[in-house]
């Protein structure tokens, strides 16, 4: 107690003075000709080098943007569009990471290749939760096994404790069983007693957080 | 009571049909040469002729000193200004140069393009008739034009992408952009190069409106029944908006009582809309006109050049709820590989404002990019794109519509490309 009482005004004495070290102004060690030289970069080098052989190119560099929504990915352009059926095209506006030779066909059903052949040379996958390769490992009693345990006892039969122990998604565990009526309206009032303890700057972070996702929906963020 | 003096008109005049309607959904005439206005008003003596011959008009008006000894000259004699007062309005050779517009059409026409029914509730000399036309003419080239050039649009965003070229709130800033001014208020003393309308919500006649009513219309505002999108394309107006005018509901019209900055609010909208629908009117009266006075090919034109080359940014249509399950459906529903999420860069992850640029891949396919602030973030985003992608698929802004085959001489008619609809 007293050491924290000691060195509370020492801390905030040292907190001043490197605030006030940094207020100081310092020259920089750089002078205006130096900064202007660093400053100065040369151009990207497709602009200065003329192309070998050819003087007839297009030169296209592009800044960085967002690729724009009304470019049709090959895939989502219907068989009767131009862009698929002429070749030269297709090959305009093929994926970079598309096998050479190869142009994606709309009806590629078949994804019996391995994860690791399919991902080659591809950007990491993110680790979302997703329902690519349903396993179809639950069995009707199964089920009938989790409405049991759910109707038994939903404050110990949680809709996390059972996906842990059936190893499946929860969104299949409420599928399969609604909880009942008074447990749910138990943990609304379980979240609105914690809801109340919250303070101002919690709630109103909830609460932007909540406007957040509505502007992303809208394509506003 | 002065008379009319009918020695004093011409043959043209008299044998002109003397003895118009005055009923309101008398469709238009061209042949009209003269016209008795309403029955209110059928003892005047002056005659107000919607004609585009200009010396039988001074024939029909009496001389000035017999105006003198009118007992009704206090009163204004008509609503709106006189057809023949076009020829000398410099405000309307003004408006009818600056459209381009052909020569065909005739001031005293544009005149009453200007004219809103709420104005002047004589439909020979209001733009009620002539709006009807033109809206069915924006709306039929408009939609083909929308969902030719766009086959995969969701039927919710067809609806916003029409209002958005063709609807009230558009077609007023059309004729703004065209200089339409308006006149302080309705009269017959106004200038006719103005537009005349009243902002009274019960003054005079509304515009008709196309579309189906439907059958619960009486039910919808009090119970508040659902309209499901799918009945919105047979049923209902071209917006997806319902015909009748909504009944307000009498608590809502208690709650507005006890609150006077909402009411006023309401009140200034409601203004705006009359002020809106007055002046979109305007425009699809004018394409009316040039239909009727110059043909199909000078309308389409002109539809072409005024509301069809307006930029819409249809991408900012879309509001998604579940982008990222509506993909894995679509894909499975067009046979692709499900789609998964891949990280194609980063920057600052462990700052304040970190940026992930994350892609859907289906397959070896890049279907969409995204960046957001969190990874998962960025992955909405980056589905949103990917079904905006489909969705806004396009064969070309220069394909042919239907009404291309109109035309004499036109190529055959090769089908365009139709979409199964949309996702969910």
């Amino acid at each position: 107690m007293e050491a924290r009482a000691l060195a509370r005004p020492a801390a905030s004495f040292l907190a001043n003075l490197s605030a006030h070290g940094t207020t100081v102004t310092r020259r920089s060690h750089q002078t205006f000709s130096r900064t202007k030289r660093a400053l100065n970069i040369a151009p990207h080098p497709a602009f200065t080098t003329s192309p070998a052989g050819n003087s007839n190119t297009i030169i296209f560099n592009p800044p960085a943007a967002e690729p724009s929504v009304h470019h049709t990915p090959q895939k989502f352009l219907p068989k009767s569009d131009p862009r698929r059926k002429h070749a030269d095209l297709a090959a305009l506006f093929a994926s970079p990471y598309a096998a050479p030779g190869t142009v994606p066909s709309s009806s590629s059903t078949t994804t019996t290749t391995t994860t690791a052949d399919a991902d080659a040379g591809l950007p990491p996958a993110l680790d979302f939760p997703s329902r690519n390769n349903p396993r179809y490992h639950l069995t009707r009693e199964d089920v009938a096994e989790i409405r049991r345990l759910r109707a038994e006892d939903p404050a110990r039969w949680s809709v996390n404790r059972l996906a842990k122990k059936f190893d499946c998604s929860e969104v299949f565990i409420t599928i399969c069983t609604p909880a009942p009526r008074d447990h749910k309206e138990n943990l609304e009032r379980k979240l609105e007693a914690v809801k109340r303890r919250w303070g101002a700057i919690r709630t109103k972070a909830r609460v932007e957080r909540a406007k957040r996702k509505d502007m992303l929906f809208r394509g506003e963020l | 009571m002065k008379r009319l003096r009918t020695s004093r008109c011409s043959g043209q005049l008299l044998s002109a049909q003397t003895r118009a309607s005055s009923s309101c959904t008398k469709p238009i005439s061209l042949s009209l040469h003269r016209a008795t206005p309403a029955a209110t008003t059928h003892l005047r003596p002056s005659v107000r002729s919607q004609s585009t011959v200009a010396p039988a008009f001074e024939d029909a008006v009496p001389a000035a000193g017999e105006y003198h000894a009118d007992p009704f000259e206090s009163e204004p004699p008509y609503p709106s200004p006189l057809p023949e007062r076009a020829l000398s309005s410099p405000k309307l050779a003004a408006l009818h140069a600056r459209l381009s517009l052909p020569s065909k059409l005739p001031l005293q026409t544009l005149t009453r393009c200007l004219v809103d029914p709420s104005a002047d509730p004589n439909p020979h000399f209001n733009n009620a008739n002539l709006a009807l036309v033109g809206s069915s003419l924006l709306s039929y080239l408009t939609s083909e034009r929308l969902v030719v050039s766009y086959p995969r649009l969701p039927m919710a965003v067809l609806f916003e992408a029409m209002r958005a070229y063709a609807g009230p709130a558009a077609l007023a800033n059309v004729a703004r952009s065209w200089g339409i001014d308006q006149a302080a208020a309705p009269g017959p003393e106004v200038d006719p190069g103005l537009l005349q309308f009243s902002l009274d919500p019960a003054a005079g006649v509304r515009h008709t409106r196309w579309g189906y009513v439907r059958k619960e219309a009486a039910h919808l505002d009090k119970f508040r029944w659902r309209r499901g999108l799918s009945s919105r394309t047979v049923l209902d107006d071209e917006f997806g908006d319902t015909v009748h005018k909504p009944n307000p509901n009498p608590r809502e019209q208690e709650d507005l009582a006890a609150d006077p900055q909402r009411a006023a609010d309401l009140a200034a909208a409601e203004r705006q809309s009359l002020r809106d629908e007055a002046h979109a009117a305007v425009v699809r009266a004018v394409v009316g006109a040039l239909y009727i006075h110059a043909g199909r090919d000078a309308a389409h034109a002109f539809v072409r050049a005024h509301i069809l080359s307006r930029h819409v940014d249809l991408e900012r249509l879309f509001s998604f709820k579940l982008p990222t399950r509506e993909l894995a459906m679509l894909c499975a529903r067009e046979g692709f590989e499900p789609p998964v999420a891949r990280l194609l860069s980063e920057t600052g992850r462990r700052s304040r404002t970190p940026v992930f640029v994350v892609g859907i891949y289906s397959g070896r396919d890049l279907l969409g990019e995204g960046t957001g602030a969190s990874l998962d973030f960025a992955r909405q985003k980056a589905c949103m794109n990917a079904l905006k992608a489909w969705y806004l698929y396009s064969p070309g802004q220069n394909v042919r519509v239907p009404s291309d085959m109109l035309s004499e001489g036109a190529k055959k008619w090769e089908p365009v490309y139709v979409d199964i609809g949309e996702v969910i």
